[in-house]
């Protein structure tokens, strides 16, 4: 019964990580701008959720709406700078944008909780009698309508007349330009869209956890999610929400499994980066082509 | 007057570390379009060499020439492993390296522990010395002058020698520099594995002020893009200026309104980023 509960959990957590990832599949992969920022935005829905409720006392549904109009506020103030700027220039200003944000929650003091971050985040009533969020169960149904409500949301998008031109914002921003289009207005709406996906998927971490703190302003959770983009294929939101919900398993599993658990983690980067740069939905192709490559020299 | 000194003495020695660690950083950028974030790993790795070898033989310079010679050579190693991966897209880049981190960093873990070490100064810096009215550690005084020395040292192999001429024009224009016979991949090679030995260098002369320990790994690194940032992609002598303001920037405001001390350090790259992307002492750079 327990362990049943514990995998319920697990699944939850992973489909709101895969959910963000999904989200971003649409700033990284598609517009082709290296975030390693995005984190900051699932962590501010998580404080600003935490703080509506322990600070302002504010009712949980209302704490949730709170906290993800904060981090889309911010990031609404954000992304009409980071639109400016593409390539090493963005990734650096992300960074920097990130470590303002984290600095601030752990310099905080008594109102951002520092270091410890904040506590007794209360998880809402769902005001139905059968369905009981403080319970694994009814929570994970509640990840699941959210990820399956943003899920569709994302594929809709993407197939949208405006999500298709985002792969041309990445391959010819002049030639984009000169046909009449506001390259830097698509960058900000796809960097807002992809954040608020992102703050919607913190806030309910948040309160899953009944805790927020600086790990999920962590500019390494921005890497993590990067790379789950890029495992899962870059354009993809299903390879990208698949292989999100795989890697926090996996690094939840690591972890509880042993203290080598960064270097496995670095270890998945590396492998990763060089045999599959593609991500695995080129998986068949490479192997294509290393039996070319064994072919040519007569090894087969 | 006292708070000042003593903060623009902390300011000089962080700038100081700063300066050694971020210049193999922002050279390595130039050459070749990479953010190396596997570079505080370098760094991490020379720290802990330098100290196991300071404990075994006592001896300071044994160690820091231990800490560079690993670094080095670990930094040679991968850049001939994954030299075809690091040129690929950016994404490839930052995963990869930060992937390398990951496993550097854990790989130190695991061999030193989790606790802090320290390295002692050699016994000749120990001490301290009147500066101004107040008794500042020799062991800092030294690290300032060193900076100041090698910082000279390297302007004028830069901008003077006819091989630093070679390595500015790798960083200026690749593709140019190829075409009139200069071999830009052994110049990156060589720079590389200098810039990595310099980085475990700086990890054991680091040693006696900020000790050695996990973490410090990225802290550092975050610092150099700031000053890498700050300095101009890929400039070194933007490197030299901004180490010393990132460093003054970082005392003062550690000292003075700790609640904002991030703040006052990456607010300014992102105003810089906007504002002048080549950065502050920087020339104009296409991507």
């Amino acid at each position: 019964m327990v362990l049943r509960e514990y995998w319920i959990n697990l699944c939850s957590q992973a489909l709101l990580y895969a959910t963000v990832a999904a989200g971003l599949v649409l700033l990284v992969g598609k517009t082709g701008l290296p975030s390693l920022g995005h984190g900051v935005f699932f962590g501010l829905g998580g404080y600003g959720t935490a703080m509506a409720i322990t600070r302002l006392g504010m009712n949980p549904w209302g704490a949730l709406v709170s906290g993800v109009l904060l981090s889309v506020a911010v990031a609404a103030c954000f992304a009409p700078l980071a639109a400016r700027t593409k390539n090493i220039g963005f990734l650096t200003i992300t960074l920097a944008f990130g470590q303002v944000i984290w600095g601030l929650a752990t310099r905080g003091g008594e109102f951002t909780g520092g270091e410890n971050g904040i506590t007794g985040v209360m998880r809402p009533s769902s005001g139905l009698g059968f369905w009981d969020l403080r319970e694994a169960t009814g929570f994970y149904y509640l990840t699941l309508a959210f990820a399956a409500m943003i899920m569709l949301a994302l594929s809709r998008f993407s197939s949208s007349p405006v999500g298709l031109s985002l792969v041309a914002l990445r391959d010819s921003p002049s030639r984009m330009m000169s046909m009449g289009y506001n390259v830097h207005m698509r960058k900000t709406m796809v960097f807002i869209i992809s954040a608020s996906v992102a703050a919607m998927s913190g806030t309910l971490s948040a309160i899953y956890n009944g805790y927020v703190g600086p790990s999920a302003l962590d500019w390494r959770l921005s890497a993590q999610l990067m790379l789950a983009v890029v495992v899962g294929g870059a354009h993809s939101i299903w390879g990208a929400f698949l292989s999100g919900a795989g890697l926090h398993v996996l690094k939840i599993y690591l972890t509880g499994f042993t203290e080598r658990w960064p270097m496995v983690l670095g270890l998945i980067y590396v492998i990763v980066v060089v045999i599959l740069p593609e991500g695995l939905t080129s998986f068949g192709s490479q192997v294509k082509r290393i039996k070319f490559v064994f072919l040519d020299r007569g090894c087969l | 007057m006292r708070f000042f000194v003593f903060q623009v003495l902390n300011g000089l020695t962080t700038g100081s570390l700063l300066f050694y660690f971020a210049s193999g950083l922002t050279v390595v950028f130039g050459l070749m379009r990479m953010l190396n974030l596997a570079h505080g790993a370098l760094f991490l790795l020379g720290g802990y060499v330098g100290y196991s070898v300071q404990m075994v033989t006592g001896n300071f310079a044994l160690a820091t020439a231990a800490g560079a010679v690993v670094a080095g050579a670990t930094g040679l190693v991968l850049q001939k492993t994954f030299l075809t991966t690091f040129l690929r897209s950016t994404f490839n880049q930052v995963l990869l390296t930060l992937g390398i981190a990951f496993v550097i960093g854990n790989c130190v873990q695991w061999i030193w522990g989790s606790a802090p070490k320290t390295i002692s100064a050699p016994a000749v810096l120990k001490g301290a010395i009147d500066i101004f009215g107040i008794r500042y550690p020799l062991y800092r005084v030294f690290l300032i002058g060193l900076a100041v020395i090698s910082g000279a040292g390297l302007w004028i192999f830069w901008e003077r020698s006819k091989l630093g001429a070679v390595v500015r024009a790798c960083v200026d224009d690749r593709d140019m520099a190829a075409a009139m016979g200069i071999s830009v991949d052994r110049v990156t090679f060589t720079v590389f594995s200098i810039g990595s030995a310099v980085a475990g260098l700086t990890g054991v002369l680091g040693g006696p002020v900020i000790g050695v320990s996990i973490g410090l790994d990225f802290d550092i690194l975050l610092l150099a893009v700031v000053v890498m940032v700050v300095g101009g992609l890929g400039s070194l002598g933007g490197a030299f200026l901004a180490s010393i303001l990132v460093g003054l920037i970082d005392a003062f405001g550690k000292a003075s309104f700790p609640e904002l001390s991030y703040f006052t350090i990456f607010a300014p790259v992102i105003v810089i980023l906007l504002v002048r992307p080549s950065g502050l002492f920087g020339k104009a750079f296409d991507e």
